[in-house]
């Protein structure tokens, strides 16, 4: 009985929100209630939506290591299996993240140490990388991939504490506010502007070598 | 914030350096960020940490990430899949546990109930003719007899019929003798 009413709720809040049937132009809360509601064409439309974004966190946060893209998928399922712990007040995108960063984080535990940069696996890592995924053709990322710069960029970026890195990445690539990243980050806004103040001035240090070269 | 009237050129450069991030972001109030222009104006130093600060964010932008498979959603969905399945499996060991486990002492009276109930049932059909026998001799040394062939209920009627028959001699036995009591106490 419980569980009828929780789904009428639902129903309620999605009818509440003003929704049609078309759910590619739907709000990511909105998708979520209805994926709650037992709707998985919903769940779909939100994994297409996302794993753009949550692919280029995982690559970028564990350093390009071959995992990211399983580890993304990892985040995916988590969703899908905890989806009832989602409460609508809540940012989508936000607990996406959350989900995001802790699935990182225990990955990384899992992985052990990360691959280096200068690790003399790595080009054979970009070669598994492109077997398995064949449907893919050579891309511009693939060429910013060997690029100089980009190597640089990942070396940098390696250097710097999880946390720093962390609210490098979420500023820079995910265009997050510093309330938003507070709340992924489980942590204050306070101590959020601090760790990207640390982070931006190592990155400076660690880069400036590759600016002077330039010029 | 006061602007920089009243500090000293080190203080200037100490301050600017501090809202750097956020002059870069735009965060600043429209003072401060006048106060931070005109400082940068006039220090070569930190106008310097300001452009490399700029510099090396912008360069993260040369950072890009590979496009996605196209088998991604595909394949997160085979994997809900499978564990669905593997859920499911262990569901229903995983649903005895939790009805042992010490969060549901609600449900312990029921299945302690329960256990005594099929305990007694056992012991009660335990007790009826099912075909299986057993017959020990409680001499010692002799082995256990145990007739497990229903063909044999011949046999075990046999058995039966003569122990009935000592229970009635004995029974004749004892009217026997409450009949001589009796016939003492007449006396």
């Amino acid at each position: 009985m419980h569980g009828v009413l929780q789904i009428a709720y639902k129903q309620l809040l999605i009818t509440r929100y003003g929704l049609g049937n078309d759910l590619e132009i739907q709000r990511d809360e909105e998708l979520m209630l209805q994926f709650q509601s037992g709707d998985e064409a919903a769940f779909r439309i939100l994994v297409d939506r996302y794993k753009q974004r949550i692919y280029a966190f995982t690559y970028r946060f564990l350093s390009r290591s071959p995992e990211a893209e399983d580890i993304a998928q990892e985040v995916f399922v988590k969703i899908y299996f905890a989806r009832d712990t989602y409460r609508p007040a809540a940012k989508f995108s936000t607990w996406v993240y959350v989900i995001t960063r802790n699935t990182c984080l225990q990955a990384m535990k899992k992985l052990g140490t990360k691959i280096s940069i200068n690790d003399s696996s790595r080009e054979t890592d970009l070669e598994m990388l492109e077997t398995v995924a064949d449907t893919r053709a050579e891309s511009p990322s693939e060429h910013a991939l060997n690029d100089e710069k980009a190597g640089k960029i990942v070396e940098a970026l390696d250097r710097l504490p999880e946390s720093q890195r962390l609210a490098i990445l979420l500023r820079r690539y995910d265009q997050m506010s510093y309330e938003e990243m507070a709340e992924v980050m489980n942590c204050s806004v306070q101590s959020v502007k601090s760790l990207l103040f640390r982070g931006r001035a190592a990155l400076k240090e660690y880069l400036k070598e590759y600016f002077r070269d330039e010029s | 914030m006061n602007g920089f009237a009243v500090v000293g050129d080190i203080m200037k450069c100490k301050i600017t350096k501090e809202l750097l991030l956020e002059y870069l972001d735009g965060n600043l109030s429209k003072d401060q960020h006048e106060m931070v222009d005109k400082h940068l104006q006039e220090c070569a130093e930190c106008q310097a940490e300001c452009d490399s600060l700029r510099d090396s964010w912008e360069m993260l932008g040369d950072y890009d990430a590979p496009e996605i498979s196209d088998q991604f959603t595909r394949q997160v969905l085979q994997k809900v899949h499978e564990k669905k399945g593997s859920v499911s499996e262990g569901s229903l060991l995983s649903r005895l546990l939790a009805l042992l486990s010490p969060r549901n002492f609600s449900t312990m009276p029921a299945l302690a109930s329960l256990a005594i109930l099929a305990g007694v049932g056992y012991f009660l059909l335990a007790g009826r003719p099912t075909g299986i026998v057993e017959q020990k001799k409680p001499a010692g040394g002799q082995r256990v007899e145990i007739v497990r062939n229903l063909d044999d209920e011949a046999i075990i009627r046999d058995l039966e019929i003569y122990e009935n028959a000592e229970i009635l001699e004995n029974l004749d036995l004892l009217v026997d003798l409450e009949a001589v009591e009796n016939f003492d106490a007449d006396d």
